[in-house]
């Protein structure tokens, strides 16, 4: 197998857990009728880090994923992560990007710019917008914290499951002598 | 903006144009697949925390677990009490309903099904049950709890099925006032942040009345749709006149229950034409 497809296979299954893990939250939270939404995370360090076809598949895949068992057009976060992933390559030349800090900011922005797109898509199904509006904000509120939380242990989990799986990626840090 | 620049959005851009010419029976084909291929993660989820709390429930006295047996004997023989007094109440019905010729209600089989996932956010409130199409579910089948009517059945896979909650704003019903016969409108509503679900009510006729301090019971109404009647959905604790003054417009209080959901039944219509494609979602 070759690195690349390896790469794209070993953070497809960090993603896919961790949009396992982020539901078994949910499913926990639900009594406090609180939702964590992780879309930054699940794009940000393929997005940073991986050449950009890779991180365009790995985004993609990770929406479909994510799309299988929620009520909306099939595709939309795949959409929705693969534009963020096309964000982030706009950028990234310019940011320290093998620098955790910079992943887990950048997934901070993604995460709020997903979780703003969706809100303007969904927002006219609900029966009261204005209602709304307190439990987007509580649950944009909690997923950003959690986000920061978690962000370096799920970055440096992608690294460390790259290194295990032989397909390390490219350092992109300049050396001065 | 040079052309390099603009690369990764014109990528996009193709992979968007070929998505959207993509045949819809290719996409939904994927999207069944990466459900199944999803489903048992979330089942194995489902049975690793039914194994915990097994677990935890190993940890218990004895003197503890003979106090739950002896609770669960009292509880036992009230249900035992219940379940006479629904025979004899089925006799009257049917008795009633041969006299005066009345078109029976539809029967239902129980199926009671685990809980795998609760999946509530701001937009949708549904549930993923650990039985499917292998048990016999059918799409637009009523689901209950203890609590009343938790909702309806939306999506049947192989192994688990997709409950949608009455608490989700995508799901309407007719119900009535617990002691009146007039149906009313009722909505599945935006659920405020660490407080129970609610509902929305509409239609409600000038002369009923309902406060937080004297709240009123609301129960399905049995017209137009599979939900047997009589099932509670939640309590009216606010009624207000609506704009147009005709009818009033309020909010429902739903159990808090229905948010921790471990275990809930499936009424699966005896005659599967009862449940229209209609009745479940797209």
């Amino acid at each position: 197998m070759s690195p690349a497809l390896r790469q794209v296979l070993v953070v497809l299954l960090c993603t896919c857990g961790l949009v396992t893990l982020t539901g078994q939250i949910n499913h926990v939270l639900a009594p406090a009728a609180l939702t964590l939404e992780v879309a930054g995370l699940l794009v940000a360090f393929a997005g940073l880090r991986l050449d950009f076809r890779r991180a365009l598949i790995i985004a993609f895949v990770t929406g479909l994923w994510v799309d299988a068992s929620a009520p909306v057009v099939f595709g939309r976060h795949a959409f929705l992560y693969a534009l963020a992933v096309c964000m982030l390559a706009r950028f990234r030349a310019r940011l320290p990007r093998e620098e955790t800090f910079v992943g887990v900011v950048a997934a901070l922005f993604i995460n709020l710019a997903v979780f703003v797109l969706a809100g303007f898509l969904d927002l006219g199904t609900l029966p009261d917008s204005s209602a709304g509006g307190l439990r987007l904000l509580a649950d944009l509120g909690a997923s950003q914290l959690f986000v920061a939380l978690i962000g370096p242990w799920f970055f440096a989990c992608q690294i460390q499951a790259l290194r295990i799986a032989g397909a390390s990626p490219t350092s992109h840090t300049r050396r001065y002598a | 903006m040079r052309f390099d620049q603009a690369r990764p959005f014109f990528t996009l851009g193709v992979i968007l144009l070929a998505w959207l010419l993509l045949p819809a029976v290719v996409k939904r084909f994927v999207r069944l697949s990466f459900y199944e291929l999803k489903a048992p993660v979330d089942i194995a989820a489902s049975y690793a925390g039914d194994l915990q709390d097994f677990w935890s429930q190993k940890t218990r006295t004895n003197n503890e677990l003979i106090s739950a047996a002896r609770d669960l004997a009292a509880i036992n023989a009230s249900y035992e009490l219940r379940i006479r007094e629904d025979n004899r109440l089925r006799t009257e019905i049917s008795r009633l309903e041969e006299l005066l010729r009345l078109p029976s209600y539809g029967e239902f089989r129980s199926e009671p099904a685990r809980v795998v996932r609760r999946d509530f956010n701001a937009w949708w409130q549904r549930i993923i049950i650990r039985k499917g199409r292998n048990h016999g579910i059918l799409a637009g089948s009523p689901v209950i709890y203890s609590g009343g009517l938790a909702g309806r059945v939306v999506e049947v896979h192989a192994t688990t099925s997709v409950v949608e909650l009455i608490s989700s704003p995508g799901l309407r019903l007719a119900a009535v006032f617990d002691g009146d016969d007039r149906p009313v409108s009722f909505q599945g509503g935006v659920n405020p942040p660490l407080r129970p679900a609610q509902g929305l009510l509409e239609f409600v006729p000038l002369d009923l009345f309902a406060t937080a301090a004297s709240p009123r019971a609301l129960v399905t109404s049995g017209l137009g749709g599979v939900f047997p009647p009589g099932l509670t959905v939640g309590q009216v604790v606010q009624l207000d006149a609506s704009t147009d003054g005709l009818f009033k417009t309020g909010r429902v209080q739903i159990d808090d229950r229905l948010g921790r959901l471990t275990e809930v039944t499936v009424l699966v219509p005896l005659d599967p034409s009862v449940v229209t494609p209609a009745d479940a979602a797209p």
